[in-house]
């Protein structure tokens, strides 16, 4: 089956007064419809500028370097074409990290309901409108959908408010949607409820669903892949069951580790230091400073990616052992 | 009925306000000594300026004054002036559709010119068009209303002759002042909304709007322009007021027969009773100035309309 959006080789760059960093750096995914993708990492990983860059919704001091981008078969980036925003809303839906601030606080929820309908729909008559609206609405789980409807945003609660915005973002039907970090300001059990929620909605239709975290608990819950990514690159991917399983890189297991529900019998452990500032021209594996195995082929030359028939990572010292057996 | 609750206690706010207001008016108007002696000038005898005293009723007790004079203008009734023998009523009504015409004028420049000046520097920022606007705005709030009022008569009446240098009557009596006038309110609107909206375009739920597919267009007009105008319709308020006082000024360079020309001259014959008309009437011209930005927040946000209830 053919991937619905396809990345390969993106580049960006985050420049300011100390210097031009490289926030994503040779980054490809494939999404497949169906699809529920973790992009796992820590911040300052570089996911949130990845997805963000997907939609060319990029920082004012933050720019694509490189890369080509399909959606559907079609190219919407690369070659010096950018045709990013027509996949906003239409094909690609988001859901921000904060609904507080992901909201205008002066237009009523169904205001901002019907002008994505208006924008991505042109072609249906208002009536089909109101009557998507009343339907997406209806799917949230709320008490009194017809209430929150004419509700401005400070009149929800935060649940409220982040299933609102996801109601937003899915209105028109994107054929992906993205949650970047969505469900963190939010409370354990709101937070698993409203994944769940959106995981429903996005793949009942068939849709594909991105889920951005540093969760690595939740997304296990609600993810058929796993993209883990640590300064700017991705370094394994795989079914879910797989990486956490098997994982190959250093950095996933060292991330495993740190999920006490996961570390089970052998100590909890963290990973020692912090991210690299990677600068254009850095050269090795990123994680190289902070691993365990590094030798120093790891930082002689830039690792290339292996892929072994649906996972891939990016290590020459790759894990051998499950993580269940404990090799620790 | 939500507005309802929003705007009482407005209400009564501003009638406190207006009652200090008053009071301060008739406590000033007293502070610049006897108005009798003033009236009959230095040469006059001690009986004379009793019996003036007792004629204006400055005889009684201050609080008795006090009184008499609420009981007046709860009635409408401004008093009589001193110098003209003529209501303050009919003195002030003769000079305010002027000042009112004026200040309209100055304002509507101000805005014409100061709002679409902000929005530009605010959406180009750091480029030619908002260095440009950065500097008028500059330029405007630290030239002196008086200096700027001479420049243009020096200029556009005397030197080309394009436009009368005072008095009024036309519309080209009033571009000159109107101008003028516009100048300080103009720089501040146009710094405000630049610095508003250019806060407002970095706000997640600008970018999220940007994430739905909106047009830029929707997005700079209904989502960023609404929520930085706020603090844009607070500073055209307080403008609004301090254009009825920069009035006074440019009345008197222009020769415009205004309220504020009136004032001048009142103060100068110590008219003690026509000032403190003049003073009450621009009192409740800004307390309705408040109340009207009072009632346009609440109707650009939700949130502290519903503050009130």
């Amino acid at each position: 089956m053919d991937p619905l959006l396809s990345v390969r080789s993106l580049r960006v760059e985050a420049t300011s007064s100390v210097g031009t960093i490289v926030a994503v750096d040779r980054f490809d995914l494939d999404i497949h419809p169906g699809d529920v993708i973790g992009l796992i990492g820590e911040s300052g990983s570089g996911k949130t500028t990845a997805v963000r860059s997907l939609l060319g919704l990029t920082e004012r001091n933050v720019r694509i370097a490189e890369g080509s981008i399909c959606f559907q078969g079609e190219q919407v980036l690369g070659d010096g074409k950018n045709h990013l925003d027509r996949l906003r809303g239409r094909h690609v839906g988001m859901v921000f990290q904060n609904a507080s601030s992901s909201l205008n606080p002066l237009l009523k929820i169904k205001t901002q309901m019907r002008q994505v309908l208006r924008v991505n729909r042109p072609d249906q008559r208002a009536a089909a409108h109101q009557r998507r609206i009343d339907e997406v609405i209806s799917r949230m789980g709320f008490h009194d959908p017809k209430r929150v409807l004419r509700s401005y945003p400070h009149q929800l609660s935060g649940g409220m408010r982040q299933r609102a915005a996801i109601a937003i973002a899915i209105v028109s039907e994107p054929e992906i949607v993205i949650a970047d970090e969505s469900t963190s300001a939010l409370d354990v059990t709101t937070q698993a409820e409203v994944m769940e929620l959106v995981r429903e909605l996005a793949t009942d239709m068939g849709h594909s669903l991105i889920y951005v975290t540093h969760d690595l608990l939740l997304a296990a819950e609600v993810c058929t892949r796993m993209a883990v990514m640590y300064g700017g690159e991705i370094v394994e991917e795989g079914p879910t069951a797989s990486v956490i399983a098997y994982p190959k890189h250093p950095y996933t297991l060292g991330l495993l580790r740190s999920v006490p529900m996961w570390a089970k019998k052998a100590p909890l452990v963290g990973i020692d230091g912090t991210p690299p500032r990677v600068i254009p021209g850095f050269i090795g594996c990123r994680f190289a400073s902070r691993c365990a195995h590094a030798v120093g082929a790891c930082s002689d030359a830039d690792v290339e990616w292996t892929q072994h028939r649906d996972s891939g990572f990016r290590c020459i010292q790759p894990e051998g052992a499950p993580l269940h057996t404990g090799n620790g | 009925m939500t507005f309802v609750r929003f705007m009482a206690p407005k209400l009564v706010g501003a009638v406190i306000t207006l009652l200090i207001a008053l009071s301060l008016a008739f406590f000033l108007a007293r502070t610049a000594g006897d108005p009798a002696r003033n009236i009959l000038g230095e040469f006059a005898t001690e009986e004379q300026v009793l019996e003036k005293q007792i004629e204006l009723g400055l005889d009684k007790p201050l609080p008795v004054q006090f009184w008499n004079y609420l009981g007046q203008l709860a009635t409408f009734d401004l008093g009589d002036s001193l110098r003209y023998s003529r209501s303050n009523w009919e003195l002030i009504l003769g000079r305010f559709p002027s000042t009112i015409q004026l200040t309209v004028a100055g304002m509507l420049i101000a805005t014409l010119i100061g709002l679409p000046l902000g929005i530009v520097a605010a959406l180009k920022e750091g480029k030619a068009w908002d260095r440009i606007s950065v500097f008028v705005a500059l330029f405007g709030q630290s030239i002196p209303l008086f200096w700027l009022g001479l420049m243009f008569i020096l200029l556009f009446a005397v030197a080309w002759g394009w436009l009368p240098a005072g008095q009024s009557g036309t519309w080209q009596h009033l571009v000159l002042p109107a101008v003028t006038l516009s100048v300080l309110p103009m720089a501040r609107i146009a710094r405000l909304t630049r610095s508003s909206l250019s806060e407002v375009l970095e706000e997640t739920y600008i970018t999220s709007a940007r994430a739905r597919g909106l047009k830029e267009r929707t997005v700079v007009i209904t989502h960023a322009i609404r929520n930085a105008a706020l603090p844009v319709v607070t500073i055209m308020g307080l403008q609004a007021g301090t254009l009825l006082s920069g009035a006074v000024t440019v009345e008197f360079v222009f020769a415009w027969p205004g309220l504020g020309t009136l004032a001048t001259q009142a103060v100068q014959f110590r008219d003690f009773s026509l000032v403190q008309a003049v003073v009450i009437v621009g009192a409740v011209t800004f307390v309705v100035i408040n109340l009207t930005v009072d009632l346009l927040y609440g109707i650009i946000d939700p949130r502290i309309r519903e503050q009130g209830s």
